[in-house]
């Protein structure tokens, strides 16, 4: 168990799929060529801006997806390189670029499909939870930059963090559990 | 995308050859080319044989160039393993694909190397002492089935990947594998056709791959994908073509030269259209 274990609780209640999360990411983390370490999908899986549901009850939301820093993650367990890797101070999962052949095994193992191929370097590159922001005691940029609130950040090992408190309420819940992967990122 | 493709299927299809046949001929070869056999191949080439087009004088091919089979399958993996350097975006760091015994990508290599080690060894004895060292093929052959199964095994962790994480996975590369090396076992000593250990090995790979190709068709529909074109195109020219060749050589219908040849072809070409169906599924958008 690592001594912190970062995390996110992401409302789809609140998220209103204008994807500043995504360019903000894009941007601010300088994300390579055709990367992108953090994307928004249709909640249901389905195509994106589509209303579905039957009328009167559609609906039209939204799942920002990005690395879930799982617990058990999928990427390291399986890097043949163990290039990917977990912090154990932080919890944070991120790859060595140095060491990665880019073989892209890890975007295969991975249910969120995370680790996203830099095709300018020609290794993989991925989600760090922007952690030399959060070193400094600053969020994400993806949570900062969230003009709905939709995302809230903090030390899922700290009861006393907001995003602590709001799994505690009970209502968010891991993304595709069934993977066995533990993840960090929980959506309500 | 295709060319993100191309060094999966090359690496898949080539060592997939070379271990099927390491697999196949440790069950099939015994009979063919152990001690008294070789008189009972001689007597089928000289009796019945002449029938289907064998010469009275020639024996097995496989005891008239023990080497052969072990040059050719080193060769396969060989040229198997250069496409997978070029799947890979830094291939001058492959040696760092071997850091992590827990991952499927470095298990294939550590079988690869295995498989390419037991090959050479096989190779140079049969070179020196003129003869085939069965020992050493049954250890091949079992080699050979650890590396299929992590291959197989490789596909089938991709959690982000609907259509590889799937039960039909790991038995779509081994039973393709051992219907690939059975077509090669064909083609390196079609006269092994006549007796009927290899052509029965031929029908039943054939068999066993069209079950697969099945449930793997079956597996797709249930996650909303469709390669049924290419999983029936595959299905005829593997498991049908290549067992009715298998059995037109067997019976004497067809020359055993073309018939292993035929097989061969075949059965690649059926493999090689299911492994383009299953990767297209799992890798195109």
């Amino acid at each position: 168990m690592t001594q912190k274990r970062y995390g996110m609780v992401i409302d789809t209640q609140h998220c209103v799929g204008c994807q500043t999360c995504t360019v903000s990411c894009k941007i601010s983390n300088e994300v390579p060529g055709g990367a992108h370490w953090n994307h928004l999908e249709s909640l249901d899986g389905e195509v994106l801006y589509q209303a579905t549901g039957t009328f009167p009850r559609t609906v039209v939301a939204f799942r920002p997806l990005l690395c879930n820093h799982c617990d058990n993650p999928a990427c390291a367990s399986n890097c043949p390189t163990g290039a990917m890797h977990k912090d154990p101070e932080t919890g944070i999962v991120s790859v060595n670029e140095d060491v990665c052949i880019a073989c892209g095994y890890c975007g295969w193992v991975c249910p969120y499909g995370a680790p996203s191929m830099n095709d300018v370097d020609r290794v993989m590159s991925k989600c760090t939870f922007c952690a030399e922001r959060v070193a400094q005691g600053a969020e994400p940029y993806c949570v900062a930059s969230c003009p709905a609130n939709a995302r809230v950040f903090g030390d899922l090992n700290d009861p006393e963090s907001e995003a602590s408190k709001l799994l505690q309420e009970g209502h968010a819940k891991p993304y595709l559990p069934e993977a066995g992967t533990h993840p960090s990122v929980y959506y309500i | 995308m295709f060319a993100e493709l191309l060094p999966l299927l090359a690496f898949t299809t080539f060592a997939g050859l070379a271990a099927g046949a390491y697999a196949i001929d440790a069950v099939c070869g015994n009979a063919r080319v152990g001690g008294g056999s070789a008189a009972h191949g001689g007597a089928a080439a000289g009796s019945g044989g002449e029938a289907a087009g064998i010469p009275a004088n020639a024996a097995s091919d496989a005891l008239a160039r023990p080497w052969l089979f072990p040059l050719v399958c080193l060769v396969l993996l060989g040229v198997g393993l250069c496409g997978t350097l070029a799947h890979l975006g830094q291939p001058l760091r492959f040696l760092n694909g071997m850091s992590n015994p827990g991952s499927m990508i470095a298990q294939e290599a550590y079988w690869s190397i295995a498989f390419g080690a037991v090959i050479l060894v096989d190779l140079v004895l049969a070179w020196r002492k003129g003869a085939v060292a069965r020992p050493v093929r049954w250890v091949g052959g079992l080699v050979a089935l650890g590396l299929m199964a992590v291959t197989g095994l490789a596909y089938c962790k991709s959690l982000g990947l609907p259509a590889w994480n799937g039960a039909a996975t790991i038995p779509l590369f081994v039973l393709g594998d051992l219907a690939l090396g059975a077509g090669l076992c064909a083609l390196l000593d079609g006269k092994a056709l006549r007796d009927g250990h290899l052509a029965a090995a031929n029908v039943a790979a054939g068999v066993a791959f069209a079950t697969v190709l099945c449930a793997f068709g079956l597996h797709l529909a249930r996650i909303g994908l469709d390669a049924t074109g290419l999983l029936v195109a595959a299905g005829i020219a593997g498991p049908v073509g290549a067992s009715v060749a298998a059995a037109a050589a067997r019976t004497g219908k067809l020359p055993v030269s073309a018939g292993g040849i035929a097989v061969c072809v075949l059965a690649t070409v059926g493999v090689v259209l299911a492994r383009i169906a299953f990767f297209a599924a799992g890798m195109l958008p």
